[in-house]
């Protein structure tokens, strides 16, 4: 399975009514793809978030992204490095 | 119809392009009709030179009149006396049509057309100057009717049409005299810059020829004057001709302005200094003066209310003798509040009642002023106080009922000839309703001839006369009061030439008085004298000149900050020098307005076309940003949206404004907001707005017509259902439900009961109905995810039956339903069907302009028209795919290059392997295993058919373990079957046992492409299919796999 960063940005702020909004499109989404969230880094001023997600491969991550209407800018497959 | 010439004489001629004109062969001006009306069916019968039926130039510019054939009658009467001569008669009309015919008149716009009828390119230099000097202006300039949308949506067509000529006619004269004449080609190129300052190329051409005439310092100013605009005001886009021109200038000894435009020197003569506006005393109107003088004494003394009405020209001095009721009243120790229509509100409802109603003292009553909160206050407007129009109405009386009986008062309203139909209704009650002791005067002040263009204020005083009101026409000041005028304003004017030339008009006089001698004995218009003072102000100070007369009423200085894109000590200076100039004047502590509207008018006409589209849309863009909070704004937003060509915004804004004329109870002014929106309507593309714009239009237009005694309903049964049925689909259930309402009020109407509870009830159940719809779009939607990865196909067969019978009841039709349909005819081989579903849910996907649907139904289309072999089909798709991918933001999409390279390939088609290979390795750098998967198999079937045994073995092996990663059993299946068929040549015993074991799975459990595929591999190797793998019903002959 391949580790892809889904990269985001919000203007105005995400609120947390918006991120559980998503988390409930989504979780249909992540079963199907067979993709599965690992974490999200989301910035104190929440105008950004960085989310971690394993998958067969990037264009799962990116199919659950779009069926969900999560907005994202952009996402990569990465290599971890450090702590998993 | 012959037109009837008997002698040659000089020919009348006509100005179209800048003031309507027309004057006679020997040079004297005619006269005019006062009508704005009457004058722009002037200008439209000379501009179109056709023949027009009567009806069709009533609906041009009198929809709504109870006789508008009487109009027309009228107007036609007023313009035979200006262009029919005794032996011409230019001006045709029979029973049905009306035409001019151009006999023995020069038309400035016929000319140009002559000039250039073979087209500015072939034209010589001097047919294309005389052309050039013919635009002194835009088209029809001011003779704006922005309640007849007809007429304003031809003028504008036109004036666009005509900018663009000059535009390119100035352009061509600047490209032919730039190398021998490069001084005459600067005075075209700077107006072709004036006409359209976003045009870099022009901008740039000024610069070069600066630099070729060795005025390099107004060069390198002209350069950072460019820039500003292109890139801080407008932040347009540059293409590098400016620096180029820059480049060519030589370095040597170049003084820059640090971005900065030094002011323009201007030869200033003691006679052209600009003088502080003082106040300007009343000269002549004795007996004016003493009319207003009784009336306020009658109103205080004997506490009887009067209305006086003031008519005459533009400029004559209506405005100064209300002021003078004002003063008078004050200092009779009344007190008196004011109002002003303004030409560009005339559908604002109550527009001039609320800047009256806004200078009542807190101690004229909070709790009444409260209840009018929504006239006065809409943005902290409670909800509705009224329940219909005479209560509103009542209201206001009592106000100033109650704030007469303290203190008499004095109401005077400015430019009624523009009031608003509801504002006219309730000065028609206040003037009908007051008691007879009542200390009121109500003072208002017409243009002669445009108060008869509008029906509902000319049926206030014609309904009203006889006790109370008394009229007073103002004609041109005597010579010698003139002379007194101009010697108080100007004491070193030539005060008797000033007399002369105003002919007793005293705004004329006062600014012939100020502009000095150099304008007298040109025969200039009022418009033009202006036109020359703007001339000499500082280019910042003219900006904010433009800004201020494109918002076409007064402005906060709130609000003119934030349009205007300088900084605030450009602003004050600016502002400051239009006051002195005697242009601006204060209004209140508050807002500035300029000192007459004809000032306004001609700061508005120097703007060209192209620059007042860009200046109405950016406030437009403004004011929408403060629409959702305060409704009062959107009249302004409409009107500037409509200016701007920005038909979307248009019709948005139309809905707010008749939504708070309808509230207002101004139902001809809602009714007519949304005429104009469905006619901005019509120009949008459609999308899911429109629709939602939609209903809400003609939900105005159904309640401002329902109710008792009011006019007939609108038919419109049809288009509201199907409006209704498209709003569920896009699940606006508010709207939709809107939409059922509003059906149920027109079968109400008409009569037809059970119709109307049929609507009420799906009205509720459109309101009710967004959990059953979102439901069955998540449910429709997981069935397509199923179908799309190849998971549980027989589940997702159970929730299209779902979703299918929850959305069947709403008759709606929803995109996620067809698309997943179309998947599962796909999967059991019914290509007919599963193209057809697609394509339906393609036609949704767009109608709701969601992209992201879009691109993958136009995918899925690529892949069965690939999968039946229609590779040209295929090929068409893929040019649609990248087109769409643009629109989402993404430029790469390989998997689209992939089809088509797929599709090349099977083709035959030379270099497709190599593009295919190009394009697979593109679609292995975006890590997209399955589509990657799939696209292998393709190629391996293709090279199967080619007999390329080793290829298509490569391919499928790493298809296969593509798809044993992703777990598409299907690709799975595909790819072990053709890596079988291949291996049979060298093990057969191996490849037998593969294909064995794939013929006894369940066939249930794959697709039947991938059945026929593993058919196709066992009739090759010889094996008998099993029954269960050869029943392949609704499947295409030849599936691709061939």
């Amino acid at each position: 399975m391949t580790r892809i960063i889904v990269e985001r940005t919000f203007d105005p702020p995400l609120t947390v009514e918006d991120l559980r909004g998503v988390e409930t499109r989504m979780a249909s989404c992540l079963d199907l793809y067979r993709v599965r969230w690992v974490r999200s880094y989301w910035s104190a001023d929440r105008h950004r978030m960085i989310c971690e997600y394993e998958a067969p491969d990037a264009a799962s991550v990116r199919n659950v992204q779009r069926e969900a209407q999560a907005k994202f800018d952009c996402l990569w497959i990465a290599d971890v490095l450090g702590e998993p | 119809m012959r037109p009837l010439i008997s002698d040659i004489r000089p020919p009348l001629r006509i100005r179209l392009l800048g003031d309507l004109q027309v004057s006679t062969g020997d040079g004297k001006v005619v006269p005019l009709p006062a009508s704005k009306k009457t004058r722009a069916l002037l200008g439209y019968l000379v501009a179109t030179g056709a023949r027009h039926r009567r009806e069709r130039l009533c609906d041009l510019l009198w929809e709504g009149p109870s006789d508008p054939r009487a109009e027309l009658r009228w107007s036609l009467n007023r313009i035979r006396r200006v262009v029919n001569e005794a032996r011409a008669t230019r001006l045709q009309a029979t029973r049905e049509f009306v035409g001019f015919e151009p006999v023995a008149a020069d038309v400035d716009i016929l000319a140009v057309r002559v000039l250039l009828r073979d087209g500015p390119e072939a034209a010589s230099i001097e047919a294309l100057r005389e052309a050039s000097a013919l635009f002194r202006g835009e088209f029809l300039d001011g003779l704006d009717l922005f309640s007849c949308y007809r007429y304003q949506e031809w003028c504008i067509a036109e004036r666009e049409a005509l900018s663009r000529l000059r535009l390119v006619v100035l352009s061509e004269l600047v490209e032919r005299l730039a190398v021998h004449s490069p001084g005459d080609a600067l005075s075209y190129a700077r107006a072709v810059v004036s006409a359209d300052p976003l045009s870099e190329a022009g901008h740039a051409r000024v610069v070069t020829l600066l630099g070729a005439l060795g005025r390099r310092k107004e060069a390198i100013d002209q350069y950072d004057r460019a820039r500003r605009v292109l890139t801080e005001e407008h932040a347009a886009p540059l293409s590098g001709h400016l620096e180029k021109a820059r480049r060519t200038l030589q370095s040597d000894g170049l003084v820059r302005t640090g971005g900065r435009t030094a002011p323009p020197v201007i030869s200033r003569t003691p006679a052209m200094t600009p003088r502080p506006p003082q106040r300007v005393p009343f000269v002549g109107r004795l007996v004016e003066r003493e009319v207003v003088t009784r009336l306020v004494r009658s109103t205080v003394e004997t506490s009887s209310p009067q209305v006086l009405v003031v008519t005459g020209a533009p400029g004559i001095g209506k405005s100064r003798l209300l002021e003078d009721v004002r003063e008078q009243m004050v200092a009779s120790g009344g007190k008196a509040v004011s109002g002003r229509a303004f030409e560009a509100e005339a559908t604002r409802p109550y527009g001039i009642w609320v800047d009256l109603l806004h200078t009542m003292a807190p101690e004229d009553g909070g709790e009444l002023r409260k209840g009018l909160a929504a006239l006065v206050h809409p943005r902290d407007a409670p909800a509705d106080d009224f329940r219909h129009r005479t209560q509103l109405f009542e209201a206001v009386a009592a106000l100033i009922e109650r704030v007469a009986r303290s203190i008499p008062v004095a109401l005077t309203f400015d430019d009624v000839q523009w009031l608003d139909e509801a504002s006219a209704a309730l000065l028609h009650y206040i003037v009908r309703i007051l008691p007879g002791d009542c200390r009121v005067l109500i003072a208002c002040a017409a243009r002669a001839g445009e108060i008869d263009d509008n029906v509902s204020a000319a049926a206030v005083f014609r309904g009203t006369h006889g006790r109370y009101v008394r009229e007073i026409v103002l004609g041109p000041l005597l010579p010698a009061e003139t002379m007194q005028l101009a010697q108080t304003v100007a004491p070193e004017s030539d005060f008797a030439r000033v007399a002369a030339e105003s002919e007793g008009n005293p705004l004329f006089a006062i600014e012939l008085a100020r502009a000095g001698s150099n304008v007298l004995g040109q025969d200039r218009t009022l418009g033009r004298v202006f036109a020359t003072q703007f001339a000499k102000l500082r280019e910042p100070t003219r900006d904010l000149l433009m800004w201020a007369s494109a918002l076409g009423r007064s402005f906060t200085l709130d609000r003119f900050i934030a349009l205007v894109a300088c900084d605030m000590s450009e602003l004050v200076s600016g502002l400051h020098e239009l006051e002195r100039r005697g242009v601006l004047r204060p209004a209140d502590g508050r807002t500035y307005d300029f000192v007459h509207d004809v000032v306004r008018q001609a700061a508005y006409a120097e703007i060209s076309q192209p620059r007042r589209t860009l200046i109405h849309r950016r406030i437009a863009g403004l004011l929408a940003e403060e629409m959702d909070a305060d409704q009062s704004v959107a009249a302004d937003v409409a009107r500037h949206a409509a200016l701007a060509g920005e038909d979307r915004l248009a019709a948005r804004a139309c809905v707010a404004a008749a939504e708070r004329c309808l509230r207002l109870f101004a139902n001809a002014e809602a009714s007519g907001f949304a005429t104009r929106g469905l006619r901005h309507l019509e120009r949008t593309p459609p999308a899911a707005e429109r629709v939602e714009t939609y209903i809400g239009l003609i939900k105005v237009r159904v309640l401002a017509a329902a109710g008792p005694a009011m006019r007939a309903l609108p038919r419109l049964e049809v288009d509201i259902t199907e409006a209704a049925k498209q709003a569920q689909a896009l699940g606006l259930h508010a709207s939709a439900a809107t939409a059922y309402y509003l059906l149920s009020v027109l079968h109400k109407e008409s009569g037809h009961l059970s119709d109307a509870e049929t609507s009420t009830l799906r009205a509720a159940q459109a309101g009710r109905g967004s959990d059953e719809v979102t439901y069955a779009r998540q449910v429709a939607n997981t069935a397509r995810c199923m179908l799309e990865l190849e998971t549980d196909i027989s589940r997702s067969r159970r929730l299209i039956r779902e979703a299918y019978a929850l959305v069947r009841p709403l008759g709606l039709d929803l995109c996620e339903m067809h698309w997943a349909y179309g998947l599962l005819q796909r999967w059991d081989g019914d290509y007919g069907r599963a193209i057809a579903s697609v394509d339906r849910a393609l036609g949704l996907a767009r109608a709701a302009q969601d992209r992201w649907r879009e691109y993958n139904c136009l995918v899925w289309l690529a892949i069965l028209e690939l999968e039946c072999g229609k590779t040209s089909g295929v090929i068409r798709r893929c040019a649609e795919l990248v087109e769409v991918a643009g629109k989402l933001g993404d430029s790469d999409v390989p998997f689209v290059a992939t089809l088509d390279a797929l599709s090349r390939f099977a083709d035959g088609e030379q270099g497709a392997e190599t593009q295919l290979a190009r394009a697979m390795s593109d679609l292995r750098s975006v890590d997209d295993k399955s589509y990657q998967a799939y696209a292998l198999n393709i190629a391996a079937t293709v090279y199967l058919r080619l007999g390329r045994m080793a290829e298509a073995r490569a391919s499928a092996a790493q298809a296969l373990a593509l798809a044993v990663t992703m777990q598409r059993k299907n690709e799975v299946v595909i790819a072990r079957a053709i890596e079988a068929r291949v291996a049979a040549a060298k093990d057969r015993s191996g490849a037998l046992h593969v294909i064995d074991g794939l013929l006894s799975g369940n066939p249930a459990e794959i697709s039947m492409r991938a059945r026929l595929i593993v058919a196709a591999a066992a009739r090759a190797t010889g094996i008998p299919l099993p029954r269960s793998f050869q029943r392949f019903p609704g499947m295409i002959k030849n599936p691709a796999g061939r």
